[in-house]
């Protein structure tokens, strides 16, 4: 497992939302093992500089705000030519189970698919057609977002389509709603976990508040889960909106 | 126009023990349908215009949690804030103008320390980059700019405050160092 979880790299891009990606970073760089963490600063307004260098094994911070989509693109053709083996996409405010990568490879190695362990039952995942093929993993055509995994020959159809649609299709960049929706183009079926071994806190509002919660969460998320939202006060639709972005008010 | 169920009732209730519920304008009832979905133990729902307060009544008839109060805005919330047990921490919708005669009658009415006040429809009381813009312009205060320290003027000394880009914009204001 640490062999594999060496050649692994773990992408997270970060905008602002200074508390909970802390915590989430945090989170993550103590339950990661032996695996590669990227941490890409996407020109945060909030703070600046090294805020989150220490937490990850290599750190990037964009001279200017590229977008999730350009951010997503850009590491999806920096780890084809990596010499990482197997990439995980995540987002800055979730949270991880200790177990989380042994279980991807378990996912992947179970099904060729892209993996995902955010199973919810709500949003996109709604009255999703399940293909069950045992090991309480499920097959469905939905969008994985937060939670991606992937080796590089499923990477590569990737960044084919896009090319593709790049080179072939004036329209393509508008006809995507999201970086995300590629893969539900490119892959019919996405490997879901039954259970659920990723919270994702908020995002835009829809997620982890009763409506979009993590399914079935491993015990290490429930209690992790709560601690977070009475530490941070994660009651309301999305992130607040910080002191610093109100009119009127002075960025540090 | 927002509504309760952007917000997590659950842990509200369960991480303050809040067990109350004051409603402030019923509006489209979406709220107020939300909130009966949740273990509040009872429901004071205030509400000046009759068809609206008529409506809700006959709807949720069979719900003994809850009643509907039909008054002008501050003497319906002076009464319920006399039927609100004072030691129970309480939830306040707020979604009726005017919102500066309302917290200063919560505030004369109450000790709010322990309680949560959630008031829609931010953008008709501050600037800000919200995800929708008053329906109605006239709405509108306007002095709306120079008076965005209101909100902070009557809670931040007690509260934390947080505000949200969703819809029309929210403010939640939690207990300051409160919950479990």
């Amino acid at each position: 497992m640490k062999d594999k979880a060496e050649r692994c790299i773990l992408y997270v891009p970060v905008f602002n939302r200074r508390a909970i990606a802390s915590e989430s970073l945090t989170n993550l760089r103590t339950v990661k093992g032996a695996a590669h963490l990227c941490i890409e600063d996407d020109a945060s307004t909030e703070f600046d500089g090294t805020l989150f260098a220490d937490l990850g094994d290599s750190y990037i911070r964009h001279p200017s705000n590229l977008g999730i989509d350009a951010t997503r693109m850009a590491q999806l053709e920096a780890f084809l030519a990596s010499p990482f083996d197997h990439c995980y996409f995540t987002d800055s405010d979730t949270v991880h189970d200790p177990e989380f990568l042994s279980r991807l490879f378990q996912m992947l190695e179970r099904t060729g698919c892209v993996s995902c362990l955010y199973n919810t039952s709500t949003g996109y995942h709604k009255d999703q057609f399940n293909i069950d093929v045992g090991d309480d993993i499920v097959l469905r055509c939905s969008i994985p977002g937060v939670s991606m995994f992937f080796d590089k020959p499923l990477a590569a159809r990737i960044w084919q389509y896009y090319q593709d649609g790049l080179r072939f299709r004036p329209d393509f960049l508008k006809e995507q709603r999201s970086w995300d929706w590629m893969y539900c183009d490119v892959f019919p079926q996405v490997a879901f976990s039954r259970v659920s071994f990723v919270e994702h806190l908020y995002a835009g509002g829809l997620h982890a508040h009763g409506r979009d919660a993590a399914v079935n969460p491993t015990p290490y998320l429930i209690a992790e889960g709560a601690r977070l939202r009475r530490k941070l006060r994660l009651y309301g639709p999305g992130a607040p909106i910080a002191e610093s972005a109100r009119p009127g008010r002075v960025s540090p | 126009m927002g509504t309760l169920a952007d917000f997590d009732l659950r842990h509200l209730i369960a991480d303050f023990s809040c067990a109350h519920l004051l409603v402030l304008g019923i509006a489209d009832g979406r709220s107020l349908a939300e909130a009966l979905r949740h273990d509040f133990t009872r429901i004071l729902a205030v509400e000046p215009a009759h068809p609206i307060a008529l409506e809700a009544a006959l709807r949720h008839a069979s719900e003994p949690r809850l009643t509907v109060i039909h008054e002008p805005v501050e003497r319906g919330l002076e009464r319920a804030l006399g039927e609100l047990p004072k030691q129970s921490p309480a939830l306040f919708w707020l979604d009726l103008p005017p919102l500066e005669r309302q917290l200063r009658t919560i505030a004369a009415g109450r000790d709010i320390g322990r309680d949560i006040l959630i008031i829609d429809d931010l953008n008709l009381h501050e600037d800000g980059d919200y995800e929708e813009e008053p329906a109605d312009d006239a709405k509108r205060p306007r002095d709306r700019g120079r008076k965005s320290g209101l909100i902070d003027g009557f809670l931040a000394g007690s509260h934390e405050l947080q505000r949200f880009r969703r819809r029309g914009g929210y403010l939640m204001a939690l207990p300051a160092g409160g919950g479990k």
